[in-house]
Order: structure tokens, then sequence, then C-alpha cells
């Protein structure tokens, strides 16, 4: 029990009570009572379950993410590296209060990157005074942020099914999703499920190639890309 | 890891629909959160439960989160 060995075992210890009193201690609790408020911030902030202990600033970004040793030690050096993040945020945002453009666009992305942002109108509020060069240079990863809100708020097959197709139609456009490699799974997997239920060669042949380089191997890709490429010829076949 | 299989599994877990007993669950899950939140360690030191509160008390004091993320419904 994970959980159970942090919180009898570290926190439960004078030596994180004395460590901690340098920091803003949060604990959030996934419970799964309807209600609660940010019930998805795990995922948010980039942990794949629990227990997962990161460094956040006061904006939420993730400065840091512990992948040392579940006590004070680990703390400790999980903590160094993420006052070297935050101090970098802080100088870029320094650097674009005094109208330094790139600063100010690389503070966006940054913020992006780091899990600060839960919803597009976070985003958005972020954006405002930015003009059509800023826009123009943070598009795809805010294209890729608001393809990884559509994918975390996926519950049912109907949703995946409108994913599917929204993300087939922006593939078709020229869009395509770069973020991280679990969530690009699960966009090309949608979209090509999209493009089998419409015969859409152009997005299908896509996905297999994007899926065997993602996965090259493993054997339930190689099969599933496999049988698309069947389906494929067949679609050729016929027009 | 099997990715492909998780995302199908996710999509097995959100065809889940509401069932007769779904008010008794979710007595279950508060039942939970609150023995959860009896946990010992949270009465050592001071520890925000709000993620909002959290962010203000950083934004005030100057000072980095240490953010624990733990599930009261499963060990």
């Amino acid at each position: 029990m994970p959980c159970e060995e942090i919180e009898r075992g570290a926190f439960d210890t004078p030596e994180f009570a004395a460590w901690s009193a340098a920091y803003v201690l949060f604990a959030h609790i996934t419970t799964q009572v309807k209600g609660d408020k940010h019930p998805d911030l795990l995922r948010q902030k980039g942990g794949l379950g629990p227990p997962y202990v990161a460094m956040l600033d006061a904006r939420g970004s993730v400065v840091g993410k512990l992948q040392e040793t579940r006590d004070v030690a680990g703390f400790t050096a999980m903590a160094a590296k993420a006052a070297v993040c935050a101090a970098e945020l802080a100088t870029l945002a320094t650097a674009a209060a005094a109208g330094d453009v790139a600063a100010r666009r690389r503070l966006f992305v940054r913020r992006l990157e780091l899990g600060a942002y839960a919803t597009m109108d976070d985003a958005n509020a972020d954006l405002a005074g930015f003009d059509d060069a800023d826009r123009a240079a943070i598009d795809q990863p805010l294209y890729d942020f608001s393809v990884r809100l559509r994918i975390d708020a996926i519950g049912s097959k109907r949703d995946s099914a409108a994913c599917g197709k929204a993300f087939a139609l922006e593939i078709r456009a020229g869009r395509t999703f770069k973020g991280d490699l679990q969530r690009l799974q699960s966009y090309w997997v949608f979209a090509a499920e999209h493009a089998r239920s419409t015969e859409d060669v152009l997005v299908a042949e896509r996905a297999v190639a994007a899926i065997d380089e993602l996965l090259p191997a493993n054997e339930h890709a190689r099969q599933f890309t496999a049988q698309l490429r069947a389906e494929i010829a067949v679609w050729k076949g016929r027009k | 890891m099997n990715k492909l299989v998780g995302v199908v599994g996710v999509l097995v877990v959100g065809l889940s629909v509401a069932t007769p007993s779904a008010s008794a669950q979710d007595d279950e899950l508060s039942t939970l959160k609150a023995r959860k939140l009896a946990s010992p360690f949270l009465a050592r030191v001071t520890w925000h439960l709000d993620y909002d509160l959290a962010l203000a008390d950083a934004a005030r004091s100057g000072r980095l989160i240490f953010a624990y993320f733990t599930r009261s419904y499963a060990p």
C-alpha cells in the first residue's frame, strides 16, 4: 500500500515536519465523490496514479516531480530541481512583464507544458494582449493543449467517437497533435477508428504510419495496423 | 505497457452507467473520504486540502507547494 507507506513513513517523522516548514503543503485526495473540486487534478499535474508527489509554483505549474526516494532526502533532491525550474519561470515572467515578446511566448508555452492551466479558458486568460504574431508562435502548443483536454475529458465510447471525428477533420485540415506519447497513442487510435467508419484512406494511412512509429514493438499495435492496412487496401480497391 | 489496451480500458470504464446501487456507492465513497481525511498524517503538520487556497498561500508567502496526491477509495 504505497500511500500508507509514505503517510505512515516519511510524513510521520519529525524530520519531515521540520523540512516541510519551508513549503506550502497541499494534499489532494481523489475521492470519486460527486461535487468535489478539481477531481482530475492528479492527471492534470502529470500524475499517472497515487501516490504522486510534485512541486508546484503559485500558478500551478509543475516545477518538480518526485523521482527519488519517498523520504526527506528524496523530497530535498526534488525541491532543489524545482527551485531551478521555478527560477526559470520567474525570470521569464520578469522579462515578459518588461515587454520581452519572446519571453512572454516562452513563458506561456512553459506553463502549458507544466500543467498550469486546467481549461482552455484558463489558458485564454493569459493570452490577453497577445497579438497575431504571438498567437502564430504558440499555435502548435495551444492546439496540443486543446487535444490533451479533449482526450482527458473522454468518458464514454460516444466521447471517443466524437474526438476521433474531430481529430480526423483536423488532420485533413493539416493539423496534427504533437504532444506526449500516451495521448498520442489515444489520438491516433481514435482518429483511425473514425477513418475506419468512414473509409477515410488519407487519415487511416496517416494513423497506421504514426502508430507503427510510436509502438514498433507492440504486438497489439502491430495487429491493429495490419488489420487497418488490409481494410485500406479493400477501400482503395472499391474506388 | 500495452497502451492500446489501456485506451480500450478507458472506453470500457466510460461505458459504465449508473446502477440501482449508485446511491449506496456514493455513501460508501463519502465514508471512505471521511476516513481518509481523518488520517493521522494530515494532523501532524498543516496541509491545505483546497487547491485554490494552496495556490493563494504560495502566492502570498512566496513558497513553492509540496503537493501530495492520494486517493480515498482504494489503498
